[in-house]
């Protein structure tokens, strides 16, 4: 009997985490072909992807730059800068929506449209297939992990597989929410508790910490009055606005995710908040509509430090330190 | 001898001359109809077997609506996942922008079911019109999850916020740099301004709408001129004032709005669509049941007939077997009859002859009599004198006076009708036609009555010598072991025929053990020749030539001797001669033997 009850209270705990919880851990488990994930690990790190050859996916997204480049905005195709901060490749599989738009597509189409954006790969997937097929132990491996051999379909979905298996699980908030009490330490469960107190985790929740919901870049005052503070406005600060038109989108964004937010610095969509603390104190002016003391900042970016999970890499996984 | 006595009549027709055997037009009668059958099984069969897989051709659309409730599901709860979200119960937003993509998912799933359908023009455009405006509604319905997501955050933060907002201003108010009456007013617009959101927060519909913006504007002037801190304070207090009021109309807007998306309406839509077409389908599926139905039916009664014609057949071929039967024993007995009518004829012919000869030396003897009293009379010249001549002596001084010669005379006459006596006794022998009357018969009377009945056969051809042992009378139908013996010395006879030098048959009786008598008839013969033996019982098989024999003396003389619970057995040397051996009960149900044989001394039948 105490055995059933020490269960469950175990899972009780574990359902805490999962459902109770705004938050929810990364899954430490997945079911991807590793044929197809090494394969699209290939492809990730291909420059043939690009029309000109200069450019691969880990031209922007590099696995120990925080699955992005740690610049505040990188350089095009065309040489020039995108128009925002490059997000993280990491966790791409939890978010639903996608780019500093916030756009409802799958993977598969981000993919797409990558591929086709001028300022990017600016190529089309016939030249691909026709490239790539000319290299005969690619094409073999090709076959072999896929019935109908290597087609647009195929590289797509080998890309998107490796995409997906590049989760960063254990997070030391991860193991706490999983009821592992050591993970934390006392100042960063209390980081916690104020995240949730303050209602950053209004927005930044799910199992993403985020990429789940858009939200206006300074919703107390005025519309764009952050951008109005800035200076400067530009197009991409429009955000949703450039792709719906809808007078309503404009200054939306999606909400980014959190995980591994300590890594991911410059922060914004237009990379222009160098360190977490900054980033934080915008989040409370413009987003809360309160000020915050210091005391209570550096407990909260103390708690965005343990959201750091195992960064994959070549290899395998590096665990966080602590 | 020869048998060209006339059969008493040819043997009438059997029902199947060749017995034992079908004629094959009654076998082609059966075959045939087999066939027709064994077509006609798998022609159903196969028709069946297509009717109703088309009849049960709407596996697919089970697939399909599978899915579609899938997607019912998935949109239900998508619906109440945003409601609970709007309720502030889920912190979590996953729920709401996770099922958009699980549309899709399904709405590919629910497309790729339909593929394979048997559907009409109509049926399949609307189907892609109503996957489009799902598409459609389900992209809206993201949009409004998405948006009603957001603007729930913002309240829940404010709303959490306000009483800590409220708080702090009032804090503030005590300032003295403050005025009191200042502060008053301030006071009472934060008080109109917090019934405003509290009208907003919990009043429902129409009476939602609260108008605090002139509240709100009124205190910011208030409040321009008081220290910063107030006036900052007061400036968060409206401003969130303001997000709770503006946040809570949206939501209502973004929920009528969510309520008018018609993914509901249309997965209700394809739902019917597909229930019509199956409907329509099942319908036109019913002329094949029927006739998958009609044709079950059809396969029963052909399974039926089949059974009725078997039945019919194992009938007739039952009455076939048995009129067979019948018709077996009655030829059998009819050749029994038919043999016993030719060996009758073959032994009539020979009593004849053998009568003759006696017959003749009784008219002979007469005749010299009379002649002899004639010549005498003449001579003595009365009477009288005939009187004395009798006892005269011959002329010649012969011993026989003419007494003595008519006395010799007379008994050879009598000798010869004493002859022709034995043989009508024979015949009489025979004539016990009875052929199921048995009774205790010495079986030396038997053979010998066969002798005498067959002293014509033999006369020119053999001699007969006999060894005959003390033995006990057999039970058996006397005429018909005489016919068997006769048919056996018969043989004999012909075996030894036609030789220049006489035969010898020598014919023994012993005792074979305790309950049988043994008879054995040896000729000294041509023999029969080895490979010819076996069969020498078997029916129509005969060695002699064509109109001499039947060749069924054998087989009716085996079958005489079997009936009798005897055997028949033959022993034969080429060159050297043929013993048949006839062993009979003495008895039926006598003690069997008891292993001490009777000696057979002088019946050595060992050539």
């Amino acid at each position: 009997m105490l055995l059933v009850a020490i269960c469950c209270l175990g899972s009780d705990r574990m359902l805490r985490a999962e459902t109770a919880e705004p938050i929810a851990p990364v899954p430490t488990q997945q079911s991807l072909e590793p044929g197809r994930i090494a394969l699209g690990r290939v492809l990730f790190e291909d420059r043939r992807l690009s029309s000109n050859g200069t450019m691969a996916c880990a031209s922007c997204h590099m696995l120990d730059r925080g699955g992005a480049d740690g610049q505040r905005l990188s350089t095009g195709l065309d040489g020039r800068p995108l128009a925002a901060n490059t997000p993280t490749v990491f966790n791409s599989a939890f978010n639903y929506l996608r780019n500093w738009a916030g756009n409802v597509e799958t993977l598969e189409t981000l993919i797409d449209r990558v591929m086709q954006s001028p300022t990017l790969m600016n190529e089309r997937w016939p030249n691909v297939v026709a490239r790539l097929s000319a290299d005969s132990s690619l094409a073999r491996q090709f076959a072999a992990a896929y019935s109908e051999g290597m087609t647009a379909a195929s590289l797509r979905d080998a890309l998107a597989t490796y995409i997906r298996s590049l989760t960063t699980p254990n997070s030391r908030f991860d193991r706490w929410l999983r009821g592992d009490e050591t993970a934390l330490t006392a100042e960063e469960q209390e980081g916690y508790a104020l995240f949730r107190r303050y209602g950053c985790v209004s927005c930044h929740q799910g199992r993403n910490i985020g990429a789940n919901v858009r939200q206006a870049l300074g919703i107390v005052g005025q519309p764009g009055a952050y951008f109005t503070e800035r200076g400067s406005l530009t197009e991409a600060d429009l955000g949703r606005f450039q792709v719906t038109g809808d007078a309503a989108d404009r200054f939306v964004f999606r909400v980014p995710s959190l995980r591994n937010v300590a890594l991911t610095a410059p922060y914004l969509h237009d990379g222009s908040v160098a360190t977490l603390e900054e980033a934080v104190s915008i989040m409370f002016i413009y987003q809360l509509g309160r000020t915050a003391d210091e005391p209570d900042l550096r407990r909260i970016v103390q708690f965005l430090g343990t959201l750091t999970g195992e960064i994959p890499q070549a290899g395998g996984r590096a665990t966080p330190a602590r | 001898m020869d048998s060209q006595m006339a059969h008493p009549g040819p043997l009438p027709q059997a029902a199947a001359p060749q017995a034992g055997r079908m004629p094959l037009r009654r076998i082609g009668q059966l075959v045939r109809p087999a066939w027709i059958a064994a077509i006609l099984f798998v022609c159903l069969g196969l028709g069946l077997t297509i009717l109703a897989l088309r009849g049960g051709a709407d596996a697919g659309f089970g697939r399909a609506e599978e899915f579609l409730g899938e997607l019912e599901q998935t949109d239900a709860q998508w619906t109440a996942s945003i409601l609970s979200v709007q309720l502030g119960l889920s912190q979590n937003y996953d729920v709401v922008a996770a099922p958009v993509y699980a549309m899709w998912a399904g709405r590919d799933a629910l497309r790729e079911a339909s593929a394979p359908l048997p559907l009409s023009r109509e049926e399949r455009a609307r189907l892609v019109d109503l996957e489009r405006r799902l598409t459609g509604a389900a992209t809206e319905k993201a949009e409004l999850a998405g948006r009603i997501a957001s603007q729930r955050a913002v309240l829940s933060n404010s709303t959490r916020f306000l009483p800590a907002a409220t708080a702090d201003l009032l804090n503030g108010l005590a300032d003295p740099a403050v005025a009191a009456e200042t502060a008053a007013e301030v006071r009472d617009r934060v008080v109109r301004i917090a019934g405003g959101v509290a009208t907003s927060l919990f009043q429902q519909g129409a009476e939602r709408r609260t108008d605090v913006d002139a509240d709100i504007e009124e205190l910011g002037r208030l409040t321009a001129s008081l220290p910063g801190l107030v006036a900052e304070r007061a400036q968060v207090f409206a401003q969130h004032a303001a997000l709770i009021i503006s946040r809570r109309q949206l939501g209502d807007e973004l929920l009528t709005r969510l309520e008018a998306v018609p993914t509901r309406r249309l997965l209700e839509e394809l739902r019917s669509t597909y229930a019509q077409a199956r409907a329509g389908l099942a319908q036109g599926q019913r002329g094949y049941r029927l006739a998958a139905i009609g044709l079950a039916v059809l396969l029963v009664a052909l399974i039926a007939y089949l059974g009725w014609e078997l039945r019919r057949n194992y009938h007739q071929i039952a009455r076939s077997n048995q009129q067979l039967q019948h018709d077996n024993v009655e030829t059998q007995a009819l050749l029994v009859q038919s043999a016993k009518m030719s060996a009758l004829g073959q032994m009539v012919a020979g009593i004849a002859h053998e009568i003759n000869t006696p017959l003749a030396y009784l008219k002979a003897t007469l005749s010299l009599l009379q002649e002899l009293l004639q010549n005498s009379l003449r001579e003595a010249g009365s009477e009288r004198r005939l009187g004395e001549m009798l006892r005269e002596p011959a002329k010649d001084g012969s011993e026989p006076t003419l007494f003595g010669d008519i006395e010799t005379l007379l008994s050879d006459g009598l000798h010869g009708a004493e002859r022709i006596s034995e043989l009508v006794r024979s015949l009489r022998n025979f004539s016990r036609l009875d052929q199921t009357q048995q009774g205790l018969y010495p079986v030396v009377e038997l053979i010998d009555g066969a002798l005498t009945m067959s002293t014509y056969q033999l006369k020119h051809v053999a001699d007969v010598d006999r060894a005959y042992e003390q033995v006990p009378n057999i039970r058996c139908s006397p005429s018909q072991i005489s016919q068997v013996l006769l048919n056996l010395i018969s043989n004999a006879a012909h075996a030894m025929s036609g030789r220049d030098r006489r035969g010898l048959i020598r014919i023994a009786v012993s005792r074979e053990d305790e309950g049988h008598v043994r008879v054995d008839v040896r000729d000294n013969g041509t023999g029969i020749p080895p490979e010819v033996l076996p069969r020498i019982f078997d029916p129509f098989f005969t060695m002699k030539k064509v109109g001499e024999g039947t060749g069924l003396g054998l087989s009716i003389c085996y079958r005489i001797v079997s009936n009798h619970g005897g055997k028949l057995l033959v022993r034969s040397e080429l060159g050297v001669g043929t013993t048949f051996s006839l062993i009979l009960p003495t008895d039926m149900g006598a003690a069997p033997a008891s292993g001490a044989r009777a000696s057979k001394a002088g019946t050595a039948v060992n050539a």
